[in-house]
């Protein structure tokens, strides 16, 4: 069976790696248009969960406290998330200078959200938090010149009175540049913010001075002092408050910088996102029709030019079931050959650094609609050969062809 | 032996253009005959084959092969006995043409439910005993129309089936090859194969030991 589906995909050669070329660019396309979706939508999606109920974002300019202290001045405050600012202080690399620059931290909730790109290394895991364990750091490029692996000498006081203490920081990965980060924007902008605001593209060109990222939980067992401020935080509210109540807590939180709640928050993003899919959708449509229909009548196509060979095989004692079978191994090796024409142009785009002009990633959202593409090709491979064999008998294949 | 008790054979039987094809029509065939089936265009010649290839389906009646009933049974049952109780020879040959002759030939053998050892061996045989053995690797497109029946037949008994059906094997071929043809159905036959015959050709009928002669759906002789 597998020679048979072998030697029928080698028959049609031409026309099977014209199909295969067509899958190719399909799976290349597919890829752009979820890139496209990704790069919309994908900053919202880990983030959405921070947003339910009643609360408020607000852009601090000060230190607002830990957890513990922003809920007993706001007794409506059921949560807080956002990245921290921390009392550990180090230098850049190789200097013998005062260590004058500050260390941030995220919590695991945050850590496990969002993962952004690395240039080398890890991100951050909470799997690694214990107090015997050494600190883990994560630092964007810089000219400070931190790399992974790197051991970077911090300093900090327990409290305000006491002696600095030193500790090692262990760095297990560098964010690229430009490469978007949650937790550490700067201020809520206006009226018009959305969510896209809650990330921050540290650009090594225009700031110099990296993040060095902490973990919280690491950083609490070893007694380094950590507060929320000077940046955006997120606050959730009890869910029993109304939205008239929610107004007005912000604008209690605006005393520590501006502040918005959620109601008008999501309000920006469903905007921005039905608008952006809205923008993009037309396309994502056509694309669709054009899988489908592309795989319908090319697979259509190659099994009617098939259908006397398989007549023939039906006449010589095989069940439809086994041509159907044949059929399908030609598939499944025109569709290897689709992915690796697919993956080979992805690369040699990726070599000439075209992509770099583009939104196009391959991650695994890329990665599975590229095998949904597949798995369509695959079922319409079986199931036209069943509905085009079967509406007719043999007798009438092998007569009307011959 | 072949048995036909009353077979009824409507085309389209569930639409306004049903049409009856066969009326009710009883044979028998032995084993090791040589039968030729004759009659007009229309007469349900090939539609008879057809059925007694088992690529056809039939409304009524029964057709027994060596006392087996060959109705209603399932899909592998039917392929097993196109596989291993007939060979079908075509007019039109009914080649792969891309394929040589040789992977012509296996085609039976690769879908057989016995297992087949030294199939590629059992392929030459077939074709050498039809006296093409030196055109195996030849792509079939590149065949004359005689070497391409030649194929067919060798393909039609690599399985050593007891029956070999023939729908006008001669009917593209011209005079000198169709003697050629008919002398190897002769010599199969011979070898003890049962050989059932659909030509519009006396020249062929006339080698058989007996022609049944269908008019208008009916056996009239």
């Amino acid at each position: 069976m597998l020679l048979l589906g072998v030697k029928t995909f080698v028959r049609k050669l031409g026309q099977n790696l014209f199909i295969a070329l067509q899958l190719a660019v399909t799976l290349i396309l597919m890829v752009q248009i979820v890139s496209s979706v990704e790069n919309r939508v994908g900053l919202y999606m880990p983030i959405r969960q921070f947003f339910s109920g009643r609360g408020a974002i607000v852009g601090c300019h000060m230190v607002m406290g830990d957890e513990q202290e922003i809920k007993s001045k706001f007794s409506d405050v059921t949560d807080v998330n956002g990245g921290y600012i921390t009392g550990l202080s180090y230098a850049p690399k190789g200097s013998t200078g005062e260590k004058s620059y500050g260390a941030e931290a995220l919590d695991n909730n945050f850590i496990n959200t969002y993962t952004p790109e690395m240039e080398s290394g890890v991100w951050l895991s909470d799997a690694d938090c214990s107090a015997d364990s050494s600190i883990k750091a994560v630092v964007t490029e810089s000219t400070f010149g931190y790399t992974t692996g790197d051991i970077v000498e911090a300093d900090f006081r327990p409290t305000d009175d006491a002696e600095f203490q030193n500790v090692s920081i262990e760095i297990v990965g560098v964010i690229k540049d430009d490469s978007p980060i949650l937790g550490f924007s700067i201020q809520i902008y206006n009226s018009n913010s959305d969510f896209r605001d809650l990330y921050l593209s540290n650009n090594k060109e225009s700031n110099p001075v990296p993040l060095l990222i902490t973990q919280k939980e690491q950083i609490e067992q070893k007694g380094i002092p950590y507060a929320f401020g000077m940046r955006n935080i997120i606050l959730n509210f009890n869910d029993d408050i109304s939205e008239s109540e929610e107004q007005e807590i912000s604008m209690h939180l605006a005393n520590y910088g501006q502040a918005m709640t959620f109601t008008d928050f999501n309000r920006n993003n469903q905007k921005y996102v039905t608008e952006e899919i809205a923008r993009i959708l037309p396309l994502m449509v056509c694309i669709f029709i054009l899988l489908i229909v592309s795989t319908v009548s090319l697979n259509g196509l190659s099994v009617k030019s098939q259908l006397k060979s398989f007549s023939i095989y039906y006449i010589l004692g095989a069940k439809w079931r086994q041509c159907i079978t044949i059929n399908f191994i030609s598939s499944i090796i025109t569709s290897v050959i689709a992915i690796i024409i697919a993956a080979t142009a992805a690369n040699v785009i990726n070599l000439m650094g075209l992509w770099s002009f583009t939104v196009v990633q391959f991650g695994r959202v890329q990665l599975l609609s590229c095998l949904i593409v597949i798995i369509i090709n695959l079922l319409a491979s079986l199931i036209l050969p069943i509905a085009i064999m079967k509406s007719n008998t043999p007798k009438e294949i092998i007569t009307s062809t011959e | 032996m072949i048995k036909v008790n009353n077979i009824v054979k409507i085309y389209n039987p569930k639409s306004s253009n049903a049409f009856e094809a066969l009326h009710g029509v009883s044979t028998q065939i032995n084993d090791g005959e040589m039968v030729a089936i004759m009659g007009k265009s229309g007469a349900g010649k090939s539609t008879l084959l057809h059925i007694l290839a088992c690529i056809d389906n039939y409304q009524d009646g029964e057709y027994y092969i060596n006392d087996t009933l060959v109705k209603n049974l399932s899909e592998r049952e039917y392929a097993r006995i196109r596989n291993e109780k007939i060979g079908m020879v075509m007019q039109d040959f009914a080649l792969v043409e891309d394929f040589t002759a040789l992977e012509n030939v296996l085609i039976p053998l690769n879908f057989s439910k016995q297992k087949v050892k030294n199939k590629k061996e059992k392929a030459l045989a077939a074709l050498k005993s039809v006296g093409i053995e030196e055109l195996a690797k030849k792509p079939c497109s590149k065949l004359s129309g005689g070497q391409k029946q030649r194929v067919a037949i060798a393909r039609a008994i690599v399985n050593e089936p007891a029956m070999i059906l023939a729908d006008e094997p001669t009917g593209a071929l011209d005079t000198k090859t169709s003697a050629e043809i008919m002398e190897l159905f002769t010599s199969l036959n011979d070898k003890g194969h049962t050989v059932i015959i659909v030509t519009h050709d006396p020249l062929v009928a006339e080698q058989c030991h007996r022609i049944i002669e269908l008019s208008d759906g009916n056996i009239v002789s």
